[in-house]
This record gives C-alpha cells, sequence and structure tokens, in this order.
C-alpha cells in the first residue's frame, strides 16, 4: 500500500478577481518529515499557492489535501490545528511580550476556556529555550531585532503543533549569519510528524538545507525533486532567464553563482 | 498534577509563579482593588454634591430608608440620595466603562492607539441628531412625542448607529481594511460634523442647550435614564468579554489571525458593532464625553500589558471610577455651577496622554 503524502496539491489553479492568473493547474506532493524548499522568481505564485494550502485563499479550482483528506471542507481552527504559517515580518500591537505572542500559537487548541492550561505554558516555555530566545520572554515582540524576531515567529508556528509549517521568506531581513541560523532551526524541526515548505530567494542557501526542491515560473511548477538533481544551470536559465555558474564546493554542497542577466525585458507587473 | 506544578515552577526560575499563575493573581488583584475601588468613589457620590455633603454613614443610611420606603413619602435627604445622586452615580459608571471597552475593543480591532469610541462617527451622528431634536423640535416625523424624556436619546441612538452604518457601508465597498474603517469613520464623521455645524448657526436661542448636551453632562439623569443606559452597557459588555482571547489574537494582524482559526471579517464587525452600539447609549443622555475611551485603555495596558483578560476587566473598574470622579469635580469644583464633564475628563485627559506618548509611545510602534 503507498504512504498517504503529507500534503498533496491537485490541479490548484488560481485567478484572482482583478483577472490576474497567479497559480495554473499546480499537482504535486510531499511526503512526512521533510524540509521543503519552494524557488522561483518575485510574482511565480509561491506566496498564492501558500496562501491556497492553508486556505488564506480559495483556489479557482484544485484541490489541497493533508493527510489524505481535502482542507476545503475544514473550518480555520482545524486548518490551524493542521497548518501553521510563519510570516516574513509581523508586528505585534499595544507592546505584546514575547512569550504573549508565542503563546498566542497555542490558540487553536484552547477552545472556550479563558486561561491556557498548565500544559500549554510548559510547551511555549520548552520552545522558548529551544530557539534561545526564553531570555527574551518578557520584552516587547516589536523592541527585538529581526534575527530574534523570526526566531519568535518560528516559535509561535511550532506551538501551533502543526503537520505542516509554511515559512515565507524568513531571511529576508537577515544577515549572513543569521540566514544560517533561521534554516538550521528549520532543519532541526523536522520531524518524522512534520513537513516544512519553505518559499526563499536565496537559492544556495535552500540547496544545502532542503530534502526537496520545488522550482516554480509564471505560476506553474517547473521541476521538483532533490536539490542537487533539480538545480542546474540550465534550470537557472529557464526560470530566471540568468546565467549562473552551478557548482560544488569541497564539502560536495551545491552553490549558484549568478553572472548575468540574459532574458528579454519583462512587460508584466507581477501581482505580490 | 502537584509534580507537574513544581516541574514548571523550577522551570520559570526566578519568579517563583507560571506566567498563568501571574495573570491569575493580577486578575484577583484587579478583581479585588477594582471592586473596592467602584464602592468607595461609589459612596463619595452619595456622600459630596453641591446642596449638602453627607457623612457615609449617613448617605447610606438614608438610602436604605429610601429604598425601604420604596420610593415613595421620602424625605429631602432620602430624595437627594436616592433619586438624585444614586441614579446619577450609576449612570457616571456606566457611560465610563461603556465608553472605555469601547476604546479599548476599537483600539484592539484597528490596532491603533489613537483610535477612541467615537472613530467610526457615532459620536457626529449621535450629535446631529440630538440637535435636530434640542433646537428644531425634530420628532422624527410625530413618530416620537415630543414630550417623551427618551427623545433627544432615542434620536442621538438613531443618529449614532446611522453613521456608524454608513460608515461600515463605505468601509466595506472599500476593502474592509482597518485604515478603510479609519478613512470611513472620519469622512462620515466630518460630513455629520458639517451638518451639526449648520444647525448650530441657525440654532438661535437654543445654541446653549445645543452645546451643553455637546459637552456632556449628568445633571438631570433619572432612574429611568440610568437604567436605560446600565442595562444595555453591561449587556454589550459581557459580550465584548468573550472576545478578550481574541482581541489579543488580532493584535498580530489581521493574516495571522486568519490562519491560526479566526475568522477575521466576522469577528471585526461583531465586535464594531457591539463597540458602536454600546457607545451610542453611552452618549445617548450624557452627550459626548471624550478622551476617557482614548486614555482608560492606555493607563491599564500601561498597568497590565497588553493582554485583554486583563485589559477589558481593568477598563471597566478604571472606566467607572474616574467617571464617577470627574462628574464630582465637575459638580463640586465652582459651588452653584455644574461643568460640563465632558470638559473636565478632557482637561484630565490631555495631560495624561501626553505623558503617555512621551514615556511609552516608543511600545506602540507598529
Amino acid at each position: 500500500m503507498d504512504e498517504v503524502p503529507l500534503l498533496e496539491v491537485r490541479h490548484l489553479d488560481k485567478v484572482y478577481e482583478n483577472g490576474y492568473h497567479a497559480d495554473r493547474d499546480i499537482s504535486f506532493s510531499i511526503p512526512s518529515g521533510k524540509l521543503v524548499g519552494l524557488i522561483g522568481p518575485n510574482g511565480c505564485g509561491k506566496t498564492t499557492m501558500m496562501r491556497c494550502i492553508n486556505k488564506m485563499h480559495m483556489p479557482t479550482s484544485g484541490d489541497i489535501l493533508i493527510d489524505g483528506e481535502s482542507v476545503m471542507p475544514k473550518t480555520p481552527a482545524e486548518v490551524a490545528r493542521l497548518v501553521s504559517n510563519v510570516p516574513a515580518e509581523m508586528t505585534a500591537s499595544f507592546g505584546l511580550t514575547v512569550f504573549e505572542t508565542v503563546m498566542l500559537g497555542r490558540y487553536p487548541y484552547l477552545q472556550n476556556m479563558w486561561w491556557e492550561t498548565e500544559e500549554d505554558e510548559s510547551i511555549v516555555v520548552d520552545t522558548l529555550k529551544k530557539f534561545g530566545v526564553y531570555h527574551l520572554q518578557d520584552r516587547a515582540l516589536n523592541m527585538l531585532s529581526s534575527g530574534e524576531q523570526q526566531r519568535v515567529l518560528i516559535a509561535k508556528a511550532y506551538v501551533q503543533n502543526p503537520r505542516l509549517m509554511l515559512v515565507d521568506e524568513p531571511t529576508s531581513h537577515l544577515d549572513m549569519k543569521y540566514k544560517l541560523d533561521v534554516m538550521e532551526y528549520l532543519r532541526a524541526m523536522i520531524k518524522q510528524d512534520m513537513t516544512i515548505l519553505v518559499a526563499e530567494h536565496d537559492i544556495s542557501l535552500m540547496a544545502r538545507y532542503c530534502d526537496l526542491c520545488i522550482i516554480m515560473k509564471k505560476g506553474q511548477l517547473i521541476a521538483i525533486g532533490e536539490p542537487k538533481k533539480v538545480i542546474t544551470e540550465e534550470l537557472i536559465r529557464e526560470v530566471y532567464e540568468v546565467e549562473a555558474s552551478v557548482g560544488f564546493d569541497r564539502d560536495g554542497e551545491i552553490y549558484v553563482l549568478p553572472k548575468r542577466y540574459k532574458g528579454p525585458p519583462e512587460d508584466e507587473v507581477p501581482l505580490e | 498534577m502537584g509534580d507537574f506544578r513544581d516541574k514548571l515552577r523550577a522551570v520559570i526560575d526566578g519568579k517563583g509563579e507560571t506566567h498563568i499563575e501571574r495573570k491569575r493573581h493580577r486578575m484577583v488583584f484587579l478583581a479585588t482593588v477594582g471592586t473596592a475601588l467602584l464602592l468607595i468613589v461609589f459612596v463619595m457620590m452619595l456622600c459630596i454634591g453641591p446642596t449638602a455633603i453627607l457623612d457615609p454613614i449617613d448617605a447610606l443610611s438614608n438610602l436604605f430608608s429610601a429604598i425601604g420606603k420604596d420610593g415613595s413619602a421620602m424625605t429631602d435627604k432620602e430624595v437627594m440620595v436616592f433619586s438624585s445622586r444614586f441614579p446619577r452615580a450609576v449612570a457616571a459608571i456606566a457611560v465610563g466603562l461603556g465608553l472605555s471597552i469601547a476604546g479599548t475593543s476599537y483600539q484592539a480591532v484597528i490596532r491603533n492607539p489613537l483610535v477612541d469610541p467615537y472613530i467610526m462617527g457615532v459620536s457626529s451622528g449621535a450629535g446631529t441628531f440630538a440637535i435636530a431634536v434640542i433646537a428644531f423640535n425634530f420628532t422624527f416625523f410625530g413618530l416620537i412625542s415630543s414630550h417623551s424624556i427618551y427623545l433627544i436619546a432615542i434620536a442621538a441612538i438613531i443618529g449614532g448607529l446611522l453613521a456608524f452604518g454608513l460608515t461600515m457601508v463605505l468601509a466595506h465597498r472599500a476593502d474592509a481594511t482597518t485604515n478603510a474603517y479609519v478613512l470611513s469613520g472620519v469622512v462620515i464623521g466630518l460630513v455629520f460634523g458639517a451638518v451639526q455645524t449648520l444647525m448650530i448657526v441657525f440654532s438661535g436661542n437654543k445654541v446653549s442647550d445645543v452645546l451643553l448636551w455637546l459637552f456632556g453632562s449628568f445633571a438631570n439623569i433619572t432612574w429611568d435614564k440610568a437604567l436605560f443606559i446600565l442595562i444595555p452597557v453591561i449587556v454589550m459588555s459581557v459580550l465584548l468579554f468573550r472576545y478578550a482571547k481574541e482581541l489579543n489574537l488580532i493584535l498580530l494582524g489581521e493574516n495571522q489571525a486568519r490562519q491560526m482559526g479566526l475568522d477575521v471579517k466576522k469577528f471585526n464587525a461583531i465586535v464594531l458593532v457591539l463597540a458602536s452600539v454600546m457607545t451610542a447609549f453611552c452618549v445617548a443622555f450624557c452627550g459626548i464625553i471624550g478622551f476617557v475611551g482614548l486614555v482608560v485603555p492606555h493607563l491599564c495596558r500601561m498597568l497590565f500589558g497588553g493582554d485583554h483578560r486583563l485589559v477589558l476587566p481593568a477598563s471597566l473598574a478604571l472606566g467607572g471610577v474616574l467617571m464617577m470622579l470627574a462628574d464630582l469635580v465637575a459638580r463640586m469644583i465652582i459651588p452653584g455651577t455644574e461643568l460640563p464633564v465632558g470638559a473636565i475628563t478632557t482637561m484630565i485627559g490631555v495631560p495624561v496622554f501626553a505623558y503617555l506618548l512621551i514615556k511609552r509611545g516608543k511600545i506602540y510602534n507598529g
């Protein structure tokens, strides 16, 4: 018997009200326990697809299945117990503290209780320690550095205890050290029962840390597979219209070095 | 369970209590101190007035004897305490807590610290209709008797809800974002404000009555009127308290709240409707009292942090206490003259707000 994939996207199509066709007939499936990179140029439909997966947007057609069950009939709270999301950045109004922010990740499990339980608290405390932000727990989220903020946001998505975590451009505001830092944390979070889907522009970083890569262009799926097999100079040329060297360093890690822009000027304005 | 608790205590070193315990303890503190303050100031309201200052025992014994008489054949003192000061105190508590809780809810949903309960146009609509009644004897084309004590109140409620409704329609025809709510409220408020200005110009010798209403006052509050405010305010407050956790969630932004399982559009609509209806009842008899709904929520956040499970009850207590104190000042500061309570709350509010902006403005970034 075939194993049921954790996430299955079937013929996903999304056309916005203004007529912009963001995702075109995307189908793929990914197993449990993987770190999956989502790569493609700006406006290629990555974010739209992620928003369809957690039902922030309704697909125009197609279906999203988690553990073999469609998310379409599920309530927002049910989806929130299956899929969590780490935004590129987030603010918390009125001086909400790090602890309170992360504790909000337990909201989908709270039902009708006024206070969280002590079990919720111990989950949050453990997670804060795991992500090295325990000492910041009483600080206001907005007063942290972007690297610290990103860790807090990942911690919040983690205590939501999802099957699938969606991470949108987690390293876009971060320097080299924190980029690696975030990827190490994502890598360390992967367990048998959780998959992480991360959209990111740094292909070398993705290639190094991800088990699988999904490549998209103009709303279509171009390739899916192991980074070392999928990422080639031809693929970069096709997807980004850029000449690049793809090579391996002394440790056998893949790297992508963009050289020069080759493609025609783009006349369409992507929606994002 | 005991072991678990000990373990957790050990985990959270130094503090000696878990976050949840800390919040529970603050809640107990809040309930105790809040109730005590409300009671003390309430008794002060019964004791102190321009006609006579009673000692607390005298005031309370007159109150209970009046209640015992069921309101008939009362002495002058009993009338003063039971029929005048008591309903006035009740109305002040109701309006104070109503405006504070409405302000807290609005600020959270719109995630803007400068928002007050009048942001959605309720006050301008209410004022416009109230002025129409006061200055031009508008009776809704004869639907309501011109002698009814409720005429101005009902007109104000209708006007307030009309302006709020128009704001909601406009905001939803835009894109229903928080900016759309604020901008629609401002625009609708300006329209009603313009009508108000025109009516004031033509109100002739009624102009002082009009201004008196607009500035807000608890003079002329009777038992009927006090209950007419208190009951809806309590109902709306209880309903808003049920959303305390969701008010926390929405502080992370609408997208985050949505992906964590909250139906944001429905939630926004419910909270805004509850807060606006409550505001409309608050202004109905007492006019437009500024600053309480803006400043009290911030004071509570400074005292208890951002968690609405503490901020809402704190707003309730502090709003009620401050409004009663403002009313006391309004009727006592110049003997024989009753100042508009709206002016008093504003005068207390401005320095507090300025202080807050300088001291704590930073944490409100974003």
